[in-house]
């Protein structure tokens, strides 16, 4: 295979320390607060990871806060020759949302969602997150079209960036099909609302490069009857691999082909400011059944007959998943009581407007169920607990195996798409593959009715041995699934990990249009290179996450990312991810002997990670592996106390009674005497025992309360007569 | 001294009845008194609706020297937390007749607390521990008489509710006090974590900047919470006063 190496894509860049200074002084110039650029160590290798299996540490972390900003801080980067690469939830999976250029936060602010005409529209904002949309849509009795399995966390930029879809919205309210317009911040600064009337004139005004090349490749394609059925073919299917070149097809004036590349461009032609969306009915009424069938061949020879019944999810699961499935705390009984062999599984649910629709439904899918010769009756249920237990098997899938992997392994996990009638061969394929590799406990599992499914590989990938591996068996894959016709990436996005295929995927004509819309968007490659479009047919084996052990209570965590949205200092200091990342930074630097490095870190992490750490367990309220950061938290306190304060605290123990009360005689105190006295001496006693030894006493506290008493209904000593 | 009295002073007849469970205020409530100046507080108002509702409870002996271990734990003081999760753990052990009565407290993190004392406990009689708003829901609405609900009422879940799945129950009885209860959008914990937001307040800051600008937009009647530093951060936050939902609902159900 030829493959082209104009060095054009490949991103390498390194700074000396003068062109550092300079290129931060023009960032700081760019941002309204010049402290919304950050350089500490912390900082850039705390927000260096997201919850893929690569890693890059970027040289600064930018806070942007509106369009504007961003604007300022692409024509900074152009002129200091650095490259930007936005990141927001951190949630996605294929490498595309790192980067050791500059990195730039559009979580933060970003948040505003605007409902309109009663919930049919929505405007949002990129920080915004699935889970927070769908909060407010609910009050219209609408949802976003998107279904992403991380909504908690992912937020609306990473959806439209990749091209999100989910388990039941498939190809027909996924992001390009539910996106109305986008306000997009080009490379070159240029805002444009495509939504605007005067859309289509204003680029042509402001970008005419762009606009003229958009429609001389809308030409191009149309007129190149194998590019047409490429397209055809290939977006039938979810498909995040390469760019949306069906939006050259569908669309007819250059403006909204540009919205519509948009989509899916992962942070690599522009910057999408806001959105507006169509949003899809939320059907309230519900019912659910796990079908187990004798084997994955008749699970999947299934689904089309199922797909015509109105389906909403169907959701695969193969042998190996009920295995481990069996073994989870709290497994539904039907998966608990059977004895699996070749056994698989569809997770089948059908929602309605209405308790009568639904029972329609469920009747006309019960004619189906009954012929397709299942190993136990299907069960359908409207019970929330049950139905919560057959999402929590189908759900728990991945951490279950991400979670137990051995120590010093990762996790990736893979997303492929065929044809559903070649889904079922497809996946025994790939079980002799994953024999033929010697990966174990790699499950199938995923959104059949779409034929795409995904598993998880994991290995030492750092190990020369895995890396081999991992690359020899990746061309299997690739030969696998193109020869059935699929994509490599049906919902995760390109990233770095399968940028290397895109050209033998699509063919040498449309990996060419692709090349030549990234260069007409960002000419000078400022935005996130090598992530898509990438000249290196090594780059899914470069960059790859190193996981040192650091600590019981959180080595098993994947990165995911999806405790940030709950933690309370999210926005102040650092989130639960970031207290465990940095922890493994600074352990791998220990590792790399890089003490000046480890010193940097560990002079900051005290205040931003363990000091502003509110130990709520919040985080694990949300981790799929029930990691409770704030127990590490607690730990680390526990450590760097002081032997005399440890004394303290236990005499404390010894006399609780004598220092409530105490605590609540000196606010009673405080109360009556004028703010200034006591916040002077307060403040003081910080200085010398540290901020977080004395309380700050602040003049909206209220007074202390009444002791605690043993006089209610009965006194201990009253009762025991009676 | 202080103990006797105060009990003296608020002594009522008992109810001749065995008691139905074993009640364990809050040391919060003891440092840190009620956010409106001439209300009684958390503990008078729990024990006013048990009464109301015919409910006989049994408070620990020595429960001025109790408390749940938090304050400890959160600090990582584990020598401390040991001395006082033993002391906790044997006052609970004989007030509950070993197990027989279950526990109740008023402040949802020190349930939280004490229901991880009670986990490094190996006896064979498990004690059980649930927060006063759970017990409120199931053994105190049904026997309240009838009375009119305050209108409004913007409701803050904690932390702690959250982890130990009372939310539900939280809102059975905010959902008693008023006809429309409304947690924020941007709901979240407050981050004052006992004594964290004292020591940090910018974490309680930052923490409860976008929820308090939803709560100030509703302009609900009554600001409620279960968990006294809680109350305490969010009234922080918005100015609002925050209190515990059983002060509220021993308010509207007064005779």
């Amino acid at each position: 295979m030829h493959v082209e190496n104009k060095g054009v894509f490949v991103s390498t860049t390194t700074v000396s320390s003068e062109t550092g200074t300079a290129m931060f002084g023009a960032l700081r110039a760019a941002v309204g607060d010049p402290a919304r650029v950050k350089t500490r160590a912390l900082d850039l290798h705390a927000n260096a990871h997201d919850a893929s299996h690569f890693l890059l540490i970027p040289q600064a972390v930018v806070v942007a806060t509106d369009a504007a900003e961003v604007g300022a801080l692409l024509r900074a980067g152009a002129a200091q020759g650095v490259h930007l690469t936005f990141r927001s939830g951190g949630t996605s999976l294929s490498g595309q949302a790192i980067t050791d250029g500059v990195l730039v936060d559009v979580r933060r602010n970003f948040k505003n969602i605007d409902v309109l005409d009663d919930g049919l529209r929505v405007r949002v904002q990129p920080g915004v997150t699935v889970r927070a949309l769908n909060t407010r849509l609910a009050k219209y009795g609408r949802k976003f079209g998107p279904d992403p399995a991380s909504e908690s966390a992912a937020t609306i930029g990473g959806v439209v960036a990749n091209n999100s879809s989910g388990m039941a919205c498939g190809t027909v309210d996924n992001t390009y099909q539910t996106l109305e317009s986008v306000t997009v911040v080009l490379p070159s600064g240029t805002v444009i609302d495509t939504g605007a009337a005067d859309a289509d004139e204003q680029l042509l005004k402001h970008e005419p490069v762009l606009y003229n090349g958009l429609l001389e490749l809308a030409r191009r394609t149309r007129d190149n009857e194998a590019s047409v059925a490429t397209i055809r073919q290939q977006f039938s299917m979810k498909n995040t691999m390469g760019y949306g070149v069906n939006s050259l097809l569908d669309f007819d004036r250059a403006v909204d082909m540009l919205a519509h590349l948009i989509v899916g461009s992962e942070g690599t032609l522009g910057f999408v400011a806001e959105a507006i969306f169509r949003t899809v009915p939320k059907l309230p009424h519900v019912t659910t059944a796990l079908l187990v069938f004798p084997g994955l061949e008749a699970a999947t020879a299934a689904l089309p007959a199922l797909v015509a019944t109105g389906a909403a999810t169907l959701e695969l699961m193969d042998a190996l998943s009920l295995i481990v499935g069996q073994k989870m705390p709290g497994a539904p009984a039907i998966v608990v009581d059977l004895m699996v062999d070749q056994h698989a599984a569809l997770l089948v649910e059908y929602h309605a407007e209405s308790p009568e629709k639904l029972a329609q439904m469920l009747a006309i899918g019960m004619q189906t169920v009954n012929t397709l010769g299942l190993t136990l009756p299907a069960d359908f249920t409207t019970d929330a607990g049950i139905r919560g237990q057959l999402w929590y098997l189908r759900k728990g899938i991945i951490p279950a195996v991400g979670g137990t992997r051995p120590q010093g392994t990762n996790a990736l996990l893979e997303d492929i798409v065929v044809p559903v009638p070649a889904l079922a061969r497809t996946c025994m394929e790939l079980i002799r593959l994953f024999a033929k590799y010697e990966y174990e406990n790699s499950m199938i599992f995923g959104h059949a009715k779409d034929g795409n499914v995904h598993f998880m590989l994991t290995d030492d990938f750092g190990s020369a041995v895995g890396l081999e591996r991992f690359s020899r068996f990746t061309e299997d894959l690739v030969d696998l699934v193109l020869a059935e016709g699929g994509s490599l990436k049906a919902e995760h996005g390109t990233g770095r990990v399968m940028a290397p295929y895109v050209q033998r995927q699509f063919g040498d004509e449309l990996y060419d249009v692709m090349r030549r819309i990234k260069v007409l968007f960002d000419p000078a490659g400022m935005l996130n290179p090598g992530v898509l479009i990438n000249d290196d047919p090594n780059a899914h084996l470069k960059d790859l996450k190193a996981i040192p052990a650091v600590a019981k209570e959180v080595d098993r965590c994947t990165e995911c990312g999806w405790c940030e949205p709950v933690c309370p200092s999210r926005n102040v200091t650092l989130t639960p991810r970031q207290r465990i990342v940095s922890l493994r930074a600074i352990e791998q630097a220990r590792l790399d002997g890089n003490l000046a490095l480890v010193a940097e870190m560990e002079k900051d992490y005290e205040y931003d990670a363990v000091q502003t750490c509110a130990a709520d367990g919040m985080c694990q309220t949300a981790c799929p592996v029930n990691i409770n950061t704030g127990d590490l938290m607690k730990r680390l306190r526990h450590d760097e106390a002081n032997p005399l304060e440890s004394a303290l605290w236990n005499v404390a123990a010894n006399n609780w009674g004598t220092v409530t009360r105490g605590a609540g005689l000196a606010l009673k105190a405080i109360a009556s005497v004028p703010v200034p006295l006591v916040l002077g001496p307060n403040r003081l006693a910080r200085t010398v025992l540290g901020t977080d030894t004395v309380p700050l006493y602040s003049p909206d506290l209220p007074g202390g309360g009444r002791p605690r008493h043993a006089h209610s209904g009965q006194s201990q000593k009253e009762n025991h007569h009676g | 001294m202080v103990d006797a009295v105060v009990a003296t002073e608020r002594m009522r007849p008992a109810p001749r009845q065995a008691p139905a469970a074993v009640y364990f205020p809050a040391c919060v409530q003891t440092m840190f008194g009620p956010a409106v100046a001439g209300t009684p507080g958390t503990q008078y108002s729990f024990e006013q609706l048990c009464e109301r509702a015919g409910v006989t409870l049994l408070v620990p002996d020595g429960i001025d020297a109790l408390c749940c271990g938090t304050p400890w734990a959160s600090k990582g003081m584990t020598r401390g937390l040991a001395t006082i999760a033993a002391k906790t753990l044997a006052a609970l052990r004989t007030a509950t007749r070993d197990g027989e009565l279950p526990v109740i407290c008023d402040a949802s993190s020190c349930t939280e607390g004490l229901r991880h004392i009670i986990e490094g406990d190996r006896s064979e009689h498990p004690l059980t521990v649930m927060d006063a708003v759970e017990f409120a829901a199931t053994s105190i609405l049904p026997g309240l008489p009838e009375y009119v609900k305050i209108e409004s009422l913007a409701l803050h879940p904690t932390c702690s509710s959250t982890r130990m799945g009372a939310n539900a129950a939280l809102q059975t009885v905010a959902s008693s006090v008023a006809e429309h209860v409304e947690i924020p959008e941007n709901w979240g914990c407050c981050a004052f974590a006992g004594d964290r937001g004292m020591l940090h307040p910018e974490l309680t800051k930052s923490a409860t900047k976008a929820q308090a600008t939803d709560v100030l937009a509703m302009d609900a009647v009554a600001h409620a919470s279960c968990n006294r530093t809680c109350e305490l951060g969010m009234t922080r936050a918005t100015g609002k006063p925050y209190r515990h939902v059983l002060e509220l609902l021993e308010e509207v159900t007064r005779p």
